[in-house]
């Protein structure tokens, strides 16, 4: 069979073999149609051209040049090969030679060309039928009253056209009356048809664009059926096709492959393609084939492969022939358990299956059985386990005293369980199968959990010793114990050193010196960076109290649980008790926090220490940042400028109205609208969905596969900024993706951050620019644009900072939420996807949880960027710079 | 230094300034006051919704927390806007947008102003009194608290810890706490700017003059700091109001368009039960059955309308804050 994809190749594909690729080439223009004929295969293009190629290995035996682009298909009638063309006129071009035979104006076509019985039958957007001799004679004109847009069904004496107003009209083929019409209740955009019938002897299938598919009895147009519509989805047009076995439909383009009971019309199977199916299906030797926007082509047999047949049978000892109840018996995916009579069944399909059988106590089974037809009387036969003595004696591991009263239980292979409890002296007896098995008992009062493996090997097994270790004081390892020697002492050292500091003051000031070593502006960095640690830890202390703390108190549970240092089994009320664990746990978060150790995280598929994930996913997300900082800064810094510069113009009340308006509209809102607004274009462009930062699976399944320099979490190698690892392998295509990706979700970012930039730094620029030196500098003629970008930018600079540091974090909000909607690989994500999984975790800051961690960071990372711009604003300000301000 | 000599005002005629007080119609006098027509604008809509709010209250009677839903909408083909549904009817819910809208009016209108109020009464007042006693203890823990509450987006902040307390409180306590909880949150960022004016403020002639002249720290601070620094934190209004309905609208989006993969993010919501009449809930729910990448499906009126009235809301309040900033910059002087 003959594929033609949506650029310029044609491929041949083996359908004997799987569909394997058996030649492919590449034709001077877009959009293939294609027929064949005689091993000949025609392809005709929008720019008009006819190839004829040949059907063994695709070389190209003649061409030639029509006056419109080839509308859809190209049919064969005798030695000629038909094209209908745009320019109104159908080609009968011989098929030998590439002569042509003759040419009549029939109108613009609405389709291919359709032969039956000696005529050629062509339906025109304008709504008329024509029916041609083979030697290009117009027989009879029929209209239909409609726009149409698809080709007519020729079949035996009837030619059947559905048309855009949804009415279908049977034609006789000899004379062209009109034989039965079937009128649209209700002619709606839903309503209109884009598929060509389908016909078999008793009946016409239309599939409607609502997704409904209506079947007319073909001798007088009653209608016998119609499926519910309205499936909502891709406006694009449903088509229907008949095989031997059963009516088949796509509906509205759309993943859907519905197989219909040709009387009633009752669904029988339905089946999602998995991609988006714009063409109608064709039918070759017996199977239905699809091309889907994937790029792949799907083939269903029409021998019964839909057809699902009753598969029964029972589940027997394999000694005595007794049924098995309660077996658990699965199938390709499928499960389910054997009845009280050891009998199961399933429903299965055309196929050589396995139906792995187990039960407990008995050595499960994998039976083969191949399904042509309904299968019965299968028997499954399961060997029962032999068991051998276990004994042995459970100890205390301290004192090795022997310990009864106390739950054994024994795991074995296959779910081989046995339960019991030690006797005097802490004895024990059980019985396992061949294999390994694990002892254990439960943590009771006074003990821990204990286990020991033991291996069955074809007799008793004496003499197991299980230790049960003491429960010990809790005890915990983790908070280092130094810290309470070394908190107060680096209290004590601060204490001191400014006492020190100020004592050095008067001694220098005493000795005609400056008062400090540090300059005043050395001095605020030095102080500042200090504080910034005193903050983190302050707004951790906040978060911890409120969100851990709370809700503990107020559900009543005991401390011990919450913070998981140790239970000292204290009440809320008794504050002695509670205060020191109460710092103690959080000493131990901050510890954490500060010394790398933060746990795991899962996120999908993946659970990977929260180590990985950033060093995974963090240069995606600067990498984003990044290019959104810099659109949003070359958007804000001059419009904020201009806006408050030219106060009472016409760009200052309309950049603020923008901006409220940005600012008000909640940004998930605009996010989601302004991706909706590319969906469909990036589909069609590139064949895969715009969401992430890299290209999808599906765009690697046609570019040769995921690259190895790609990993696991979708990050790249080596240096992780997709940007960057595409140039290092040269993977322009993979680039330009990326590139598109990066740049679209950036300026969504910026878009976003814009309004609410502008909305704070407008003030400082309509403030500055009434400043007395720009007047001064006016009166001394210094021209307009020299005084708003020299003087009043510079001026505004760093308040421009200080308001980028306010706005940050507003900035890494709306890069978190477009990394959500986008699902991109990234830490806002991972750290939106872990504020969703508060309500299932009620407590947020937990232990390791990834949340702690992201607000952790997120608190660091704002005060860092708040401290920078703090002293950027000082560095570029001399007036503050000097401690004026 | 000496305090000008105040100018001596001649005392009223008996009965000249009632009588000029009465004589003059309203309008006159608004006139003569020369408002900012931002102000008028700003507090004729916001007049308008709260207009809204009491006919909304009064038609709705003891169902004002029901949305009036219709079932035979819930599935039903999308129904646009027409003469008897003005803006349209929102699928999923089943509601008419516009008596929605109505319907939700007096909470939204509660909701913000309740949060604006505890806001600016703490952020005004801790602010002006740490401009006025720079470097003191209030004035070093505001710093301190606003410099580190700032390193979390208030919307994160809110969010945490409300969900993190909603499971251990009643539900028809939710709003109230919500409210309570945003403004506590809020207030620092009103604290802010109100103390960098009356830092200069403290220092202004007149401040100086009402000390010198034995005015106990209270009036200084009630009478003279507070109503000359309070410009400043009205700019920060729109921002909440923005950053209340993000927390309204974003949360039940999700759970609506995640569907079956985020089930609990429902219950992340401050609303006392759901449906319930709330802007911010009409905004998701129409967001999430709205939009649609196809253009036919995309039934913007589910939206659009919501987001028109929370964006007409906010731009009132916005109008309003610009025309107060004006009104006391006009009168106030360092």
């Amino acid at each position: 069979m003959f594929v033609g994809d949506a650029s310029t190749g044609v491929y041949a594909l083996d359908l004997s073999h799987n569909g394997s690729v058996l030649w492919s080439d590449v034709l001077p223009a877009a959009s293939v149609q294609l027929d064949v004929a005689d091993g000949v295969l025609f392809a005709g293009t929008t720019a008009g051209q006819l190839l004829a190629l040949s059907e063994s290995n695709g070389t190209s035996l003649w061409q030639v040049q029509l006056n419109g682009s080839v509308v859809q298909a190209v049919g064969v009638a005798g030695s000629n090969v038909l094209a209908a063309a745009s320019d109104g006129y159908l080609y009968a071009i011989a098929v030998a030679s590439g002569t042509l035979g003759w040419r009549t104006y029939v109108g613009v076509p609405a389709g291919g060309p359709s032969v039956e019985g000696g005529r050629i039958f062509v339906a025109t957007s304008s709504g008329t039928l024509e029916a041609l001799r083979t030697s290009g004679g117009i027989v009879w004109t029929s209209s239909v009253g409609a726009s149409i847009a698809t080709a007519p069904a020729a079949s035996g004496a009837d030619v059947l056209v559905a048309d855009l107003s949804g009415n279908v009209s049977d034609f006789s083929t000899s004379n062209g009356t009109l034989q039965w019409r079937w009128n649209a209740p209700a002619a709606g955009v839903d309503d209109s048809v884009h598929a060509t019938p389908a016909v078999d002897p008793q009946r016409v299938y239309v599939a409607f664009d609502s997704g409904s598919v209506r079947a007319f009895n073909r001798s007088n147009g009653g209608l016998l059926w119609a499926t519910a519509g309205a499936y909502s989805g891709f406006p694009n047009p449903s088509a229907v096709a008949v095989t031997p076995t059963g009516v088949y439909a796509v509906l509205n383009g759309i993943l859907l492959l519905v197989d219909l009971n040709p009387s009633s019309g009752r669904t029988l199977f339905e089946s999602y393609l998995g991609s988006f199916v714009f063409t109608s299906p064709a039918l070759v030797s017996g199977s239905l084939f699809f091309g889907a926007e994937s790029g792949c082509v799907a083939a269903v047999g029409s021998q019964g492969a839909f057809a699902r047949w009753p598969v029964s049978g029972t589940v027997v000892n394999a000694t005595d022939r007794a049924p098995l109840a309660g077996a658990f018996v699965s199938v390709g995916g499928s499960s389910t358990a054997s009845g009280s009579d050891g009998t199961f069944s399933f429903s299965l399909t055309n196929g050589t299956y396995v139906i792995t059988t187990f039960l407990p106590g008995y050595a499960s089974s994998n039976t083969s059985v191949v399904v042509r037809g309904p299968t019965r009387g299968i028997e499954v036969r399961l060997s029962p386990l032999v068991v051998y003595r276990v004994s042995g004696i459970l100890r205390d591991q301290d004192s090795g005293r022997g310990l009864a009263g106390i739950a054994v239980a024994l795991a074995g292979p296959n779910e081989f369980a046995r339960n019991t409890t030690t006797g005097p002296g802490g004895f024990f007896l059980l019985a396992a199968p061949n294999g390994t098995s694990v002892l254990t008992t439960p943590a009771g009062p006074g003990y821990d959990r204990s286990s020991l493996a033991i291996v069955v090997a074809g007799g008793p097994v004496f003499g197991a010793v299980l230790l049960a270790p003491p429960t010990a004081v809790p005890t915990d390892a983790r908070t280092p114990s130094w810290l309470y020697v070394a908190l107060p002492a680096a209290a004590l050292l601060a204490a001191g050193w400014y006492a020190g500091t100020r004592e050095l003051g008067h001694r220098r000031i005493a000795r005609g010196l400056p008062p400090a070593v540090l300059s005043r502006f050395s001095f605020y960095i030095t102080t500042r960076v200090l504080l910034l640690f005193a903050q983190v830890a302050f707004l951790l202390g906040l978060l911890y109290a409120v969100t851990t703390l709370l809700p503990a108190a107020l559900s009543g549970q005991a401390l011990c649980d919450t913070i998981g240092t140790g239970c000292a089994g204290c009440g809320w009320d008794d504050l002695l008790c509670t205060a020191p664990l109460v710092v103690h746990g959080f000493v131990g978060e901050l510890v954490d926090l500060f010394t790398f150790q933060w746990g795991s995280d899962t996120l999908g598929q993946l659970t990977e220490p929260t180590t990985t994930f950033l060093g995974w996913w963090l240069p995606n997300s600067v990498q984003l940042g990044v290019v959104a900082m810099a659109l949003a800064v070359g958007i804000a810094y001059p419009a904020a400028l201009v806006a408050g510069w030219r106060q009472g113009g016409v760009f200052d009340p309309a950049a603020r109205a923008a901006s409220l308006v940005g600012l008000l509209t909640p940004s998930f809102l605009l996010v989601i609208l302004l991706v909706g607004a590319v969906v469909p274009a990036y589909v069609h462009a590139y064949g895969e969905l715009p969401y992430g930062l890299l290209p999808g699976p599906a765009w690697f399944v046609t570019h040769g596969g995921q690259p190895s320099w790609i990993g696991v979490g979708y990050q790249t190698n080596p240096t992780g900024f997709p940007l960057v690892d595409g140039v290092v392998h040269r993977d322009w295509a993979f680039e330009q993706i990326v590139l598109l990706k990066t740049l679209w979700q950036a300026a969504i970012i910026a878009l976003v951050y814009v309004a609410v930039f502008l909305r704070h730094s407008w003030a400082v620029a309509a403030t500055t620019s009434r400043e007395p030196q720009i007047g001064a500098a006016r009166a001394r003629a210094i021209p307009e644009r020299t005084l708003l970008w020299r003087y009043t930018g510079r001026r505004v600079l760093p308040f421009f900072v200080l308001t980028f540091a306010l706005t940050f974090p507003a900035f890494l909000l709306t890069q978190s939420l477009v990394e959500s909607l986008f699902f991109d690989q990234g830490v806002g994500y991972l750290f939106f996807s872990d504020l969703t999984s508060i309500a299932t975790h009620p407590k947020v800051v937990e232990q390791g949880g990834v949340l702690q961690v992201a607000l952790f960071l997120l608190i660091l990372l704002t005060l860092t960027v708040n401290l920078v711009a703090d002293v950027v604003a000082r560095y570029l300000d001399p007036r503050l710079r000097s401690g004026a301000g | 230094m000496t305090n000008p000599p105040e100018p001596t005002i001649p005392p009223p005629l008996p009965g000249e300034e009632a009588s000029w007080e009465v004589t003059l119609p309203i309008g006159q006098r608004l006139r003569r006051a020369n408002l900012p027509v931002e102000l008028v604008a700003g507090v004729v809509l916001l007049l308008g919704y709260c207009a809204l709010a009491v006919y909304a209250l009064a038609a709705a009677g003891s169902s004002i927390g029901d949305l009036p839903t219709n079932p035979g909408w819930v599935d039903g083909t999308a129904i646009g806007p027409s003469r008897a549904h003005p803006f349209g009817v929102m699928s999923g819910l089943g509601v008419d947008v516009a008596a929605a809208l109505v319907r939700s009016t007096p909470w939204d209108v509660a909701i913000v102003g309740g949060i604006l109020v505890i806001a600016l009464l703490i952020g005004l007042f801790v602010g002006a009194l740490a401009g006025l006693y720079e470097e003191g203890a209030v004035d070093l823990f505001l710093t301190f608290w606003m410099d580190s509450v700032s390193g979390v987006p208030p919307v994160v902040l809110v969010a945490a810890v409300f969900f993190t307390i909603a499971p251990h409180i009643q539900s028809s306590r939710f709003l109230p706490a919500f409210v309570l909880l945003f403004g506590l949150v809020l207030w620092p960022y009103y604290a802010r700017p109100v103390r960098a004016r009356a830092r200069l403020v403290a220092d202004s002639a007149y401040v100086q003059a009402a000390r010198a002249s034995g005015a106990g720290r209270l009036r200084i601070l009630v009478g003279h700091v507070l109503p000359n620094s309070l410009g400043p934190a009205f700019a920060q209004v729109p921002i909440d109001v923005a950053n209340v309905f993000f927390v309204l609208s974003a949360f039940p989006f999700v759970a609506c368009y995640g569907g079956a993969e985020t089930p609990l993010f429902g219950l992340l919501s401050p609303l006392p039960h759901l449906p319930f009449p709330e802007w911010g809930y009409l905004l998701a729910q129409g967001a999430c059955n709205g939009t649609s990448v196809i253009w036919t499906y995309n039934h913007w009126w589910m939206y659009a309308f919501p987001a028109a009235v929370i964006v007409l809301f906010g731009f009132a309040g916005a109008l309003t804050c610009d025309g107060i900033q004006k009104t006391l910059a006009r009168h106030s002087s360092i």
